[in-house]
């Protein structure tokens, strides 16, 4: 992790102290006692590895990562591999910051350190290109060829190109989604840079269900933020596939309050879809024939499961990934297991918070099977923050078990900020969101 | 379960739901499908192959479930669809929306916005004018998902407003292309209530007519299960000179020429 977070380090305790982190406290602690309570029966000490297991983890983002770590807090013993093509990785949470010019990018990038130098994971810098489920086995990019006793897949979300007509891979290098972190990030904010005052910045929103459902709220909120001190004539229009999204009281009753009308947002029901995408011209056509042109375009496309999941047979038609509830097994291939974004976990959102989450059950349910044990019954937390601007944060909570093999929401758990809360919670709120990506980082990556 | 199955080609998901013998709906009682049942006319006779109902198998928002119908199903001379109905056996209402095709329309193929108020089979059921039925039905978990609760009261717009209408940008003479039609209306279903225990009072866009001088093409009627502002997509052979009457319960109408 580089030094430029370190301005936004908050201790762990304090953080965990901190109001807005409530829930991760019960969460965190409750998965790790129920990791620990696993361990405690696993811990005669296996005399090999090959014993012990084998685990090939396909992906090093927020499940993956967390997924490698927790399995071998779980049982040192198990060999761990993670495969992962970048060496740093950079995460979307905190990349509308960075488009905001109020981070930069390494601020948001993490690396493997961790995971090799203290939990003795090893790390593949390469491409999983193929899975043989019926052999176990795993084909890189780089020639080898693995085997493993469990898989765990976690590679997040591939980009549906050409589900809007005209929005291919080449078409994002001039209209960005900025929907992974890294490059695509580093674009868009040099458009919204280069862009004059009075401009108009457009966005498209996809339909359910995709990565982050605040997060093009979020986006459009401190790209406003950014607007206002620097460019305060421009124009913020959000062309969206639905009628209803995330936190949308909060987000509409915020935008009026810090940015009057500079953000436009159109639904589904007045024509928001976009079906059509001129990258060249920066131009956006509509469901019912609406074309507007843009300044700067970002267009966030319909999304599936990494590539991966199909390349693995565990996704379904729909390209996501169905599992067991209560392990995040396949439901359709044995001894493969999948977490984050590619599964289908609703009523638990495509969030990193959800994907680390899931990793540590996940984790669990795979040291558990391989000493061939059952696995404690799982629970799950997420907390989505999203800023207004750095120092006005809003947040959605819940607690989650499995029943009857489906996930619920626990009655009565979670919540949403409060509509009529004072400048004091929205700046409170704001700080936790900082804590909270303090402390997930470091649970992920160890940085 | 109980009551055997008649052969013809029932498929399982519809054998658990309905005793053949009797037409009456299997434990737990189904009261809501009562509607599904009177419209079936020839329970001995329901075929499947070749109607499909299309639905996502998760929802995360259940005020808008996409849906389509599509019928392809071999047809006898002078045979066609009249009807495509569609019931939802967990809404409080179960009736959908119901697609009424002419003669004229080749490509059976409509698609539209439902609301299921809970996870639930929902069923399609297609009629042809020489007394044919074919049913399907599709599993969906409606789930609401963490991040997207938006925590505000919907505000109520009344009557219908903003017709819209999307015709193919090209489009081929006599090739079927999709056109799509949306119109503003909150389509109150009197099932909800006010913070302060008021009942709302229902308020629906009725049907929707497409015809050509003066023959109707297609007819759609919405129930409570069809989501606000509806939408209906379908495709015609020919997509010029067509007008659009929308009328709703108070028989307000609002027609547009294309
Ligand atoms: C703008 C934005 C803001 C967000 N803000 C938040 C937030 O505030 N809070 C929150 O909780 N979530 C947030 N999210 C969501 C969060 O980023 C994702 O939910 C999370 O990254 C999912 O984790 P994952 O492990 O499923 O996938 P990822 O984190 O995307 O990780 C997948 C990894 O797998 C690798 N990979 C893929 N395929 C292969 C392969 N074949 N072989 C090897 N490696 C492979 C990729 O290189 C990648 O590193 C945000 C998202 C966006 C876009």
């Amino acid at each position: 992790m580089s030094n430029s977070t370190k301005d936004f380090s908050v201790s762990r305790r304090r953080l965990l102290k901190g109001l807005g982190l409530a829930s991760l406290i019960p969460v965190v602690s409750a998965c790790d006692s129920k990791d620990s309570s696993a361990t405690a029966n696993l811990s005669a000490p296996s005399p090999t590895q090959a014993k012990a297991g084998r685990v090939l983890v396909i992906g090093g983002g927020f499940g993956g990562a967390t997924a490698a770590k927790y399995i071998k807090r779980g049982n040192p013993a198990i060999s761990v591999t993670l495969i992962e093509p970048n060496s740093t990785y950079y995460t979307c949470p905190f990349s509308n910051l960075v488009l905001a010019g109020e981070r930069n990018l390494d601020s948001i990038g993490h690396n493997y350190n961790e995971l090799k130098e203290v939990y003795g994971v090893e790390v593949i810098h390469a491409l999983a290109e193929d899975i043989d489920g019926a052999n176990q086995s795993v084909k890189l990019s780089n020639g080898q060829t693995l085997n493993y006793d469990r898989l765990l897949l976690s590679p997040g979300i591939d980009l549906r190109w050409n589900a809007i007509e005209g929005y291919d891979q080449a078409a994002a290098e001039l209209a960005p989604h900025a929907w992974k972190a890294g490059e695509q990030t580093l674009l868009l904010r040099r458009q919204l840079e280069a862009m004059e005052d009075g401009g108009t910045f457009i966005m498209s929103i996809p339909a359910d269900p995709f990565r982050c459902p605040p997060g093009p709220y979020e986006r459009a909120s401190l790209i406003a933020h950014y607007f206002k001190q620097h460019k305060p004539n421009s124009k913020i229009l959000l062309l969206d596939a639905k009628d209803n999204f995330s936190k949308q009281g909060l987000f509409t009753s915020a935008w009026q309050e810090l940015y009057g009308d500079m953000i436009e947002w159109v639904g589904l029901s007045n024509d928001g879809r976009v079906v059509r995408v001129d990258a060249a011209n920066l131009e956006v056509e509509t469901e019912f024939g609406s074309v507007y042109k843009a300044s700067v375009l970002n267009v966030i496309p319909p999304q599936k499961a990494g590539f991966i999941a199909d390349r693995a047979g565990v996704s379904n038609e729909g390209g996501w990934v169905p599992v067991n509830a209560n392990t995040f097994e396949s439901t359709q291939v044995q001894n493969i297991y999948v977490v984050g974004d590619a599964t289908l976990a609703a009523p638990m959102p495509k969030s990193g918070f959800a994907a680390n989450s899931q990793a540590k059950v996940a984790a669990a349910a795979i040291v558990a099977s391989l000493a061939g044990i059952t696995p404690p019954d799982p629970y799950w937390a997420n907390t989505c923050y999203s800023l207004l601007n750095p120092d006005y944060g809003i947040s959605v909570a819940g607690v989650y078990k499995a029943e009857e093999g489906q996930i619920i929401s626990i009655p009565g758990s979670g919540g949403l900020s409060a509509s009529d809360a004072p400048t004091s919670i929205r700046q409170a709120e704001a700080a936790y969101a900082v804590g909270w990506y303090e402390a997930i980082t470091q649970d992920t990556w160890g940085s | 379960m109980k009551g055997s199955l008649r052969p013809l080609g029932l498929s399982l998901c519809i054998a658990t739901v309905v005793l053949a013998s009797s037409w009456t709906f299997a434990q737990p009682p189904l009261p809501n499908l009562a509607a599904l049942q009177q419209a079936i006319t020839q329970a001995d006779a329901l075929e499947t192959q070749g109607l499909n109902l299309n639905l996502p198998l998760v929802a995360e928002d259940g005020s808008a479930v996409p849906l389509k119908v599509q019928f392809n199903a071999p047809l006898a001379e002078g045979e066609w669809i009249t009807q495509l109905r569609v019931f939802a056996s967990g809404n409080p209402n179960a009736e959908v929306i119901d697609f009424e095709p002419s003669a004229a329309i080749s490509q059976l193929e409509f698609s539209s916005r439902i609301r299921l108020s809970e996870s639930q089979d929902v069923y399609v059921l297609a009629s042809s004018n020489q007394g044919r039925q074919w049913l399907a039905s599709r599993q969906v978990r409606v789930t609401l998902s963490g991040c997207l609760m938006s925590g505000d009261e919907d505000t109520t717009q009344m009557g219908m407003s903003q017709p819209r209408i999307a015709l193919p940008r090209q489009a081929q003479a006599g090739k079927p292309a999709e056109i799509r039609t949306l119109i503003n209306h909150p389509m109150e279903t009197g099932f909800r209530e006010t913070a302060s225990g008021e009942t709302l009072a229902a308020s629906l866009v009725d049907h929707l007519v497409i015809s050509r001088a003066g023959e109707t093409l297609l007819r759609v009627k919405f129930y409570t299960g069809t989501s606000a502002n509806p939408f209906v997509s379908f495709f015609l052979d020919q997509q010029d000179q067509l007008t659009f009457t929308w009328t709703d319960d108070q028989g307000q109408q609002i027609q547009e020429t294309r």
